[in-house]
């Protein structure tokens, strides 16, 4: 499975990245902003997608918004810091399946990413 | 749990048939069983009627017209299992054409000749409840027909009938209810089912309905039952969570997070009319019940954390009053005994004071200038909790000046005010009671440590040295919460002072301390622009002169600015052009040119105290200033009993 790390914090993503050690993922990407995110997205179809919701250049809702318009089916957790419950209900609305807030310890992300790989191996059997 | 191969059934041999051949039987009385939630068939009464292939349906009939009870007897052809003819089946037989003939005098075996089916047999270790389900899908015309069980370990059957089986079933479902209803009247959380329309099913706790205050839950709306206690925002996210809740896609585990309620308080209306509202504090969990891929229902768990969280508020404010008590400790461990000693006096005499005012009968008033020397008392009290770091004290005693401040303001006196007096006048009271007992404590460990310490002067004279450390921790202190850098020099060559004299000293030091760095050190921003040293520069020198004392007090800072002295004194109707009055206009009472009143200085006394002090001590002071450059303070006290030459 391809995991891509949407956020725009270098230190997040890699804080991210060096807890990904589960064997069904083989292949990690980094994205900084919603554009780049999309880009990989689209040339990659990553089957697990975390995404911060706060970034330049097209926002998690907006990048949301665009995945789930392309019909993709990807398994996408929303890690953020949430400070308006509004939006992290509209990322739900938009095709988000989890929410992990910020900040997080490595065991929190460790047991999310988890229920992630899950939640998309469960998708794998029913497409 | 059963096993439908069963019906392939092992040699007589192998059985325990105590009954063959006869009208044996073994029943359990129906009202003697007490069935549990997992009740078995072992547990089901039946019977183990078993007669050779060879009875004629003579004898079985004898047989059922003596035990009309009696599903019907299960068949062996010498070892082998040969069938069950039940009841129902034997008399629908013979009621047949020609029925007795053909069937009273041949062998019974023959009535299962029409029977396609092999009898239901089911293990003796299966559940009532799954029994009773195959039991019920067997073909239309078998339904009603008995069952076998088989006890595997005892390799016995037994023959049980239909409605044993339903009766028993009902009986456990009767108690699994109670148990149900036990359980939701015992447990002390809330607990609740909701469906997709967010409606409370009929089986909720107890407790939920005391959370609520109400009993008509089931079928309510869960948010209609919270709406009207919670504030609007409180709702709406919470109404929102709980249609997420029943999207299927989302993650279990990664949506608690989001649970707007893990802490929500609740406005209840109040029992009687005066009072306010009562606030309750609710913990709500929820878990959701996946039925295949649909979110049917949500557990909803209710705990009512009031008492936990007016717990914690409790606890927190123990820790505070701790902490405090630690702090005095502490401080009173680096305070000279003089000067707390004098502290705690003043502070004695400042409470009497407010006592022997406010406790006047009714109707009595007391004079303005009474409530005016008061306040300077307080103020000057204020200013001493400040260096000796009691904040505690110091907060209680500037609510207390803020509140007097209103009484020097208002002819009239309010109640209100009076009543708000009273409470700081106790709290206040609270904080000399608490340091006296940390003083006693201290006392009590030991004649060792400062309390007795050994830089106590002899009698009647005292060091500098103490009052210079005052000082400088005062600055420090000071410099640290105004963000303005100062050092502090000093240049001593005078011998010890008189005890009157020290304590004038003391007082007067610390005001003009507060003043420099609050009105004269300016800030780093601006003392750089003026080319100054970004760090303030205070000086105090002690002098001895044959007939007096001198002590310069001076401040590198802001100096006297002139113009606003003289608008100021121009507001308050004071007639003054020479540069020379204006200067000493700063030690009239009620002059201050502070624009804002913080804890810190700057309620239009202090300069004036200064003043009437040292002239009770016989001594003077005079102010020398250049705007922009510098502040200082000349002072001189008397060696002697009389007063200095003005």
């Amino acid at each position: 499975m391809k995991l891509l790390i949407v956020d725009d914090s270098l230190i997040v993503r890699n804080a991210i990245e060096r807890n990904v050690r589960h064997p069904e993922i083989t292949e990690v990407f980094q994205a900084e902003n919603g554009v780049t995110a999309l880009q990989i997205f689209y040339r990659e179809q990553p089957e697990l997608v975390t995404m911060d919701l706060t970034m330049p250049h097209l926002d998690g809702i907006a990048c949301l918004q665009e995945i789930q318009r392309g019909g993709h089916t990807a398994s996408i957790l929303v890690i953020s810091a949430i400070n308006s419950h509004r939006t992290a209900m509209e990322a739900v609305a938009r095709g988000a399946c989890g929410f992990l807030v910020k900040p997080f310890t490595s065991t929190e992300l460790i047991e999310a990413l988890n229920e992630l790989i899950l939640h998309a191996q469960e998708n794998e059997v029913r497409l | 749990m059963s096993d439908p191969t069963a019906i392939q059934l092992e040699p007589a041999s192998a059985l325990d048939l105590p009954f063959r051949n006869g009208s044996g039987l073994s029943m359990v009385s129906q009202d003697a069983v007490n069935y549990w939630s997992y009740s078995t068939l072992e547990q089901l009464p039946g019977f183990s009627t078993i007669l050779s292939v060879d009875t004629t349906g003579e004898e079985l009939g004898q047989l059922f017209a003596q035990q009309p009870e009696l599903p019907g007897v299960i068949l062996f052809d010498e070892d082998y299992f040969a069938g069950v003819i039940s009841q129902a089946h034997y008399y629908k037989c013979i009621s047949r054409a020609f029925g007795r003939e053909i069937y009273y005098r041949r062998p019974s075996i023959i009535m299962l000749e029409d029977i396609s089916v092999q009898p239901l047999t089911l293990s003796s270790d299966c559940t009532i409840q799954s029994a009773v389900e195959q039991c019920l899908s067997r073909p239309v015309d078998f339904i009603y027909e008995p069952f076998l069980v088989h006890n595997r370990e005892l390799g016995r059957y037994r023959l049980c009938a239909l409605q044993v089986l339903l009766l028993a079933s009902s009986q456990v479902a009767a108690l699994r209810n109670r148990q149900m209803e036990q359980i939701l009247n015992s447990v002390t959380d809330g607990l609740l089912v909701i469906d997709k329309d967010f409606r409370i099913g009929a089986e909720y706790s107890k407790v939920v309905g005391k959370i609520f205050e109400r009993s008509d839950l089931c079928d309510m709306s869960l948010p209609e039952v919270l709406r009207p206690l919670l504030d609007a925002t409180t709702y709406e996210q919470l109404h929102d969570y709980l249609k997420i809740l029943f999207d299927p896609k989302l993650i279990d585990r990664l949506i608690k997070s989001i649970n707007p309620a893990k802490q929500i308080a609740a406005l209840f209306p109040s029992l009687e009319a005066q009072q306010e509202k009562r606030v309750k504090h609710f913990a709500l969990n929820f878990e959701r019940i996946r039925t295949q891929a649909e979110i049917s229902q949500v557990l909803v768990r209710i705990e009512d954390i009031t008492q936990r969280m007016n717990l914690a508020q409790e606890l927190e404010q123990q820790e505070a009053a701790a902490e405090e008590k630690l702090q005095i400790v502490m401080q009173i461990l680096q305070v000279e005994p003089a000067v707390l000693d004098r502290f705690l006096t003043r502070f004695d005499d400042a409470l009497s004071v407010i006592a022997k005012m406010f406790g006047l009968p009714e109707g009595e008033s007391h004079s303005q200038d009474a409530i005016h020397s008061l306040f300077r008392q307080v103020h000057t009290l204020k200013g001493e909790a400040s260096f000796l770091r009691l904040s505690s004290h110091e907060r209680a005693l500037h609510q207390l000046e803020d509140q007097l401040e209103k009484l020097r303001l208002a002819p009239q006196i309010a109640i209100s005010e009076l009543v708000r007096i009273r409470s700081s006048w106790e709290i206040l009271q609270k904080l000399r009671d608490q340091i006296r007992q940390s003083l006693d404590q201290l006392k009590y460990l030991g004649n060792t440590g400062r309390v007795n310490g050994p830089t106590q002067a002899p009698s009647g004279v005292v060091n500098p040295a103490g009052l210079i450390e005052i000082l400088s921790r005062l600055i420090a202190d000071l410099s640290e919460r105004l963000g303005k850098p100062a050092t502090f020099h000093t240049n001593v060559t005078s011998e010890d002072l008189p005890r009157q004299h020290a304590e004038v000293l003391h007082e007067i030091l610390i005001h003009l301390a507060r003043n420099s760095m609050v009105h004269g050190i300016e800030s780093v921003e601006e003392r750089t622009v003026r080319g100054k040293n970004p760090s303030g520069l205070i000086q105090l020198e002690l002098r001895s002169h044959p007939e007096y004392h001198e002590i310069i007090f001076q401040d590198d800072g802001n100096g006297l600015d002139y113009g606003k002295i003289r608008q100021r004194a121009e507001r308050l109707g004071w007639n003054i052009t020479e540069e020379n009055e204006l200067r000493h206009a700063i030690f009239e009472p009620g002059f201050s040119t502070a624009e804002k009143v913080t804890d810190l200085a700057g309620r239009g006394v202090g300069l004036d105290i200064i003043r009437t002090a040292l002239q009770k001590a016989g001594g003077q002071i005079v102010p020398h200033s250049e705007q922009g450059a510098y502040c200082a303070f000349q002072i001189l006290l008397p060696k002697g009993a009389s007063p200095l030459a003005a």
